[in-house]
């Protein structure tokens, strides 16, 4: 057995830990105002929404292998490119949308901290606060790497929801017809949730943070098909753990009549059938290991994109002294993103959902820049967009144009 | 004075006021023509869309105005010689290094200085003041700051200081030059501030021991990362220059597959040495030792062990001379002695008579805190690792200790991107 137990620890640990950036950022990109967002759409529409993983996939896939593309070609972070090709005056615009679009993220993890510590009876008024400084400090002083396969583990507690899918015995042909039928709801919650949907899965923060792991790793041109591979096998994996999200929260909540969540609790629901009584804690734990993971990446993910754009000084190894704006942005995602967890009485869930619907909303400005720079032949040679790339691209931006002017119009137009 | 954000967009119109189109960049010559601030030798351009033209400076009104105004009807378009640098196209927004400050910086503005007929290149901005004057809140800003009392933040370098990083169309030869010259702490620590492959494309210039050396100064995690970028034989040639502990500490690094390829290009010596340490975990004494000592058998005299010393300290590359460790033909560790031990010796006395016979000594397992510990404690300089039989494996030099004692390395295990 000592082989078995050799490749447990050093294979497939060390698989599962270093994997590719690709399906680490999937990972992180699961948190808490994926939960939320992908509870909500199973509460409300049942199956029905499944088709939109499938485009969803596409979508992901297609960004995520244009990003991984561009960073092994260029060998240059994302906003190193936008910087260089665009000028100041698009770098401020863009970076401007990152930032506003990374504070609402970053309010949603602590938003998803103070969840995750009610629903096991701590108060937020005292975990919120710990945390904030206690990913300050993992940061700037601590062992970031310990930390991180910690909250890794903790977010692989959400493996449950495929369990959970399960056991709950859905009615697998209703999932089938869920999955292949495009299902409009005319309602404004549906738009909301359908913008929520893009931006929890294609995150603007996600696509400088990937570029960035992928040019740090140093892979060469020779090893872009392993980049790519990495991106799909990410984007994968992000929607099946979406996929049994939404099954498990249709076959319970929905099923049993809530159609609208919440609270953390109501959505910790989905994971009865095979947590039982549990439930709540084993929801609390993977939320609190997604968010501690995307509260401690995000903020300095941000800052350094921001910094790198500008020319400034940036990197946890500068001194404060020599980086005052970098230290300053990254305090400063965290003060607010702990300050607004903070407020008594938040309403958790629609705060969560908010955050992701201005992700999505934003998404569009990063990833025309992205389009711009992928067909740019000066920068890419002739690993340029394929056609399919550019057609998935270009729809994904114009879907959520519309579908943000929809939101706008229907919110400014009082129903009928 | 002029910048170039300014010029850009302006309207550029001959003698007689007819408007030939919009400036778009301008055009220096290559470095290598050896002039200290570079002239302008061309403007591009654009006119109702297409291709810039190409239109050779032939001096011009100021440039102060709000349009160009040629001083001459252009005789002809500018031939490009293909080694021409474009201001906006090459330099304007890139990363540069401040081969001043040893640090990577982004140019957000350009200064031009007119000297006699000519415009040259003088001050790149890469301060505050440049970048709110490309969003066009100059002026705004300055005003405000001004009702503080403040000035904006402008910095700016000399373009005599600045260093291409390099980029495969740019030969920008120079700056290169420059930087050879540089120590290479001072190399590590622009390298810092880049990714992986510009590192390496910079690494690349210098020759292997200089690359080495520069390499030494970099986190193992880093170097790795950076040898990556090259062929697996640049990087052996490399890896063979540096010292086999700080080797074997980068390879540990590298994906298996390259560590691999690179140690199979290796000379089968420096191969030997790096694969032995390689076996070994980084955190015990025998991760953190160095094969590079210097040994003598028992039995000679101060004068042999002196003469010995004198002929081999070079050639073996040792991290230290300041101690001799006495090994017997199976590389037992019999006793070691300082070199001011050696030197007060009368010559004919045997090593034996002035060695110390029990050295404090580390077991290859031993925790780094432990060897810290020792060295600290008794005040070493280097302390030797032996195997289970008392087999002399290494040594670890205080240097090296002093290397894991600094905040930088116990610091924070952070993926690369935010440092």
């Amino acid at each position: 057995m000592k082989w078995l137990r050799n490749f447990l620890r050093r294979r497939f640990l060390s698989f599962l830990l270093i994997m590719g950036p690709g399906l680490v950022t999937s990972l992180a990109g699961n948190d808490a105002g994926g939960i939320a967002t992908y509870s909500s759409l199973g509460a409300a529409y049942g199956y029905r929404m499944l088709w939109m993983l499938i485009w969803l996939f596409v979508s992901l896939g297609i960004t995520q292998e244009m990003i991984a593309r561009m960073g092994v070609i260029t060998g240059k972070g994302l906003s190193d490119l936008i910087r260089e090709e665009f000028g100041v005056k698009t770098t401020a615009f863009a970076m401007l949308t990152l930032l506003v679009a990374n504070i609402a993220t970053t309010i949603s993890e602590f938003a998803g901290i103070a969840a995750a510590s009610e629903l096991l009876g701590i108060p937020k008024i005292v975990t919120v606060p710990l945390a904030a400084l206690f990913v300050w400090f993992i940061i700037v002083r601590g062992n970031y790497k310990r930390a991180e396969k910690i909250f890794l583990a903790l977010a692989f507690v959400f493996i449950a929801y495929i369990f959970a899918g399960f056991l709950a015995r859905p009615k697998w042909d209703e999932v089938a017809l869920g999955l292949v039928t495009p299902a409009i709801v005319p309602e404004p919650r549906f738009i909301l949730f359908f913008i929520a949907a893009v931006g929890t899965t294609i995150t603007p923060w996600m696509q400088f943070y990937l570029q960035g792991s992928i040019v740090d790793k140093g892979l060469g041109e020779e090893e872009l098909a392993f980049a790519r591979a990495d991106a799909w096998v990410g984007a994968f994996v992000m929607n099946l753990f979406t996929f049994f999200m939404i099954v498990a929260t249709g076959a319970t909540l929905h099923h049993a009549g809530i159609f609208e969540i919440e609270s953390a609790a109501q959505a910790a629901q989905a994971l009865v059938p095979i947590a039982g009584e549990l439930a709540g804690e084993l929801f609390s734990l993977g939320l609190l290991g997604a968010s501690l993971l995307a509260a401690s990446i995000l903020p300095l993910s941000t800052a350094y994109a921001i910094c790198e754009a500008f020319g400034w000084e940036r990197g946890v190894n500068q001194t404060l002294q020599d980086a005052p704006i970098f230290y300053g942005l990254y305090t400063g995602l965290i003060v607010i993103g702990a300050a607004v967890a903070f407020i008594p009485g938040l309403p958790i869930i629609a705060v969560l959902l908010a955050s992701q619907t201005v992700n999505g909303i934003l998404l569009p400005v990063i990833l025309i820049l992205m389009l711009r720079l992928a067909n740019n032949p000066r920068l890419m040679g002739k690993h340029i967009n394929s056609r399919v790339a550019n057609f998935a691209g270009w729809m994904t931006a114009l879907v959520l144009i519309v579908a943000t002017a929809i939101l706008l119009a229907s919110t400014l137009i009082p129903a009928r | 004075m002029a910048y170039l954000s300014e010029l850009v967009g302006r309207e550029v119109r001959d003698a007689k006021g007819t408007l030939i189109g919009v400036l778009n960049d301008l055009l220096i010559g290559p470095e290598s023509e050896g002039e200290t601030y570079p002239r302008v030798l061309a403007l591009a351009i654009k006119s109702n869309g297409g291709a810039p033209t190409l239109l050779p400076w032939e001096g011009a009104e100021d440039l102060a105005g709000n349009k160009i105004i040629l001083q001459r009807p252009p005789s002809a378009d500018y031939a490009p010689k293909g080694n021409e640098i474009y201001l906006v196209r090459d330099v304007l927004d890139k990363q540069v290094i401040d081969t001043h400050g040893f640090r990577v910086v982004r140019v957000n503005d350009l200064e031009l200085a007119r000297i006699g007929n000519d415009y040259r290149l003088v001050n790149v901005d890469v301060g505050g003041r440049g970048l709110l004057r490309r969003l066009g809140w100059e002026d705004f800003s300055e005003r405000i700051v001004g009702l503080f009392n403040r000035a904006l933040p402008a910095r700016s370098i000399a373009w005599t200081d600045l260093g291409f990083i390099p980029r495969g169309d740019l030969k920008v030869r120079v700056a290169r030059a420059k930087l050879k010259e540089l120590h290479s702490a001072d190399i590590a620590e622009i390298l810092e501030d880049m990714r992986p492959r510009q590192a390496g494309e910079l690494i690349r210039e210098l020759s292997d021991e200089k690359a080495a050396d520069v390499m030494e100064e970099l986190e193992p995690e880093f170097q790795a990362e950076v040898l990556e970028t090259f062929s697996n034989e640049r990087a052996a040639d490399i890896v063979e220059e540096m010292e086999p502990d700080a080797a074997a500490d980068a390879l540990q690094e590298m994906e298996e597959d390259r560590r691999e390829q690179v140690l199979n290009l290796m000379e089968p010596d420096e191969k030997q040495e790096v694969k032995e340490l390689l076996a070994h975990h980084e955190d015990t004494a025998g991760g953190l030792m160095t094969t590079k000592y210097i040994t003598v058998p028992p039995g000679i005299t101060a004068a042999d062990a002196l003469a010995h010393l004198r002929q081999i300290a070079v050639a073996t590359e040792a991290e230290t001379i300041y101690y001799v460790y006495v090994v017997d033909s199976d590389e037992h560790l019999n006793g070691v002695f300082s070199l001011s031990d050696l030197v007060l010796a009368s010559p004919e006395n045997r090593v034996e008579d002035f060695m110390h016979r029990r050295p404090i000594r580390m077991a290859l397992d031993a925790s780094r805190e432990d060897v810290l510990e020792a060295i600290a404690r008794y005040n070493l300089l280097a302390v030797p690792v032996v195997d289970a039989d008392n087999r002399l494996q290494g040594i670890v030099t205080s240097e090296d200790a002093l290397d894991l004692i600094l905040p930088n390395d116990l610091k924070i295990k952070l993926p690369r991107l935010f440092r």
